[in-house]
């Protein structure tokens, strides 16, 4: 892929989006405000669990599973119910990602895909906050994952959003940002609110 | 029990009220930096706030600040290297940092080298009462 696809929208129209992604999609979504973030993974969530049968597995950084849980609940969805049938994963990425190496992160993966379909799911669908890579300074590793994930999904019954804030993105250099774009079919940048 | 609140209240203004303490407050949640604001202003300390870590890095002088409160998970620049920065800026600022993860002590230690240079570890939520606690202990140290 030389060249890849930005695409500039505000919260709903993105969460509207990504409820379409397939299996094998790795996407990306640029965020400023961490309302945004929630507003995108909450409509994503609820419309993926009422439609289709995968685990949706929600991997966070700069929130905490309590926060996460209290947004979900406000998007009526019914957590003890999803998290009871497996077809719900709220983990902090900084447990998951480099804990001990990236291929540790990339099995992890696989093996939660593996385990939805043994319960009987399609597959799962990954929601990550890549700020955990910025957090512990590996940034080498991170365009080094971001280019596996494409083939992790390519070949699984699996789709990924990496999310980012603007201010981590920033920082990681012109080079680096290109790199992370390229990776993703389709890189959503969250057009804020005035 | 509410005679009890107000004594340990006014022991808390008490023992800082001497000083009036000065606060660097880092967190890139709004919401945690106002309640902190008002809550320590009201018990004599004076307070700054940021949500960004590099325009607290930016505006940070030495001796400004008596105390630096740093949430460590921020998006730009996270606490433990806004720390790092600032220690070379000051190496006297007492600095607290704050984080809402469910990191033990023992994992805090390990994921922070210089862990024991700092001078506290809160864990949120924590009322602005406690706050004050641990900050009127700090500075009264």
């Amino acid at each position: 892929m030389d060249n890849y696809r930005l695409i500039q929208e505000n919260s709903p129209t993105i969460g509207e989006d990504l409820s379409k992604m397939r299996f094998g999609e790795h996407n990306a979504l640029i965020y400023d405000e961490i309302n945004s973030l929630r507003e995108i993974y909450c409509s994503y969530s609820k419309k993926r669990l009422q439609l289709r049968n995968n685990t949706i597995v929600i991997l966070y950084h700069y929130e905490t599973k309590r926060s996460i849980r209290d947004a979900l609940k406000e998007f009526d969805i019914d957590l003890d119910r999803h998290e009871a049938d497996r077809s719900l994963i709220i983990r902090d990425a900084n447990e998951i990602i480099l804990s001990p190496t990236l291929d540790s992160f990339l099995q992890y993966l696989k093996t939660l895909e593996r385990l939805a379909i043994k319960y009987g799911k399609n597959g799962i669908d990954v929601i990550v906050d890549m700020g955990s890579f910025r957090h512990i300074g590996k940034e080498q590793e991170l365009v080094e994952c971001e280019k596996r994930l494409n083939f992790i999904c390519a070949a699984s019954k699996c789709s990924i959003l990496c999310c980012y804030h603007n201010k981590d993105v920033k920082a990681l250099g012109a080079n680096r940002i290109e790199e992370i774009h390229k990776s993703h079919l389709k890189n959503y940048v969250v057009k804020e609110q005035e | 029990m509410v005679a009890e609140h107000d004594l340990k209240k006014d022991t808390l203004q008490t023992s800082v009220q001497t000083k009036k303490y000065r606060v660097m407050i880092v967190d890139d949640e709004q919401d945690i930096t106002a309640i902190f604001k008002i809550g320590l202003e009201k018990n004599q300390f004076i307070v700054t706030t940021f949500n960004d870590p590099l325009e607290a890095l930016s505006k940070f002088k030495p001796r400004l600040y008596d105390l630096l409160i740093l949430d460590i998970r921020m998006p730009g620049m996270n606490g433990f290297q806004l720390y790092e920065k600032i220690r070379d800026l000051d190496d006297k600022v007492k600095v607290c940092f704050l984080t809402a993860f469910e990191e033990s002590r023992r994992e805090f230690r390990n994921s922070f080298p210089l862990f024991e240079e700092v001078n506290c570890y809160l864990k949120k939520p924590i009322t602005v009462q406690d706050l004050i606690k641990r900050l009127a202990d700090i500075a009264n140290s």
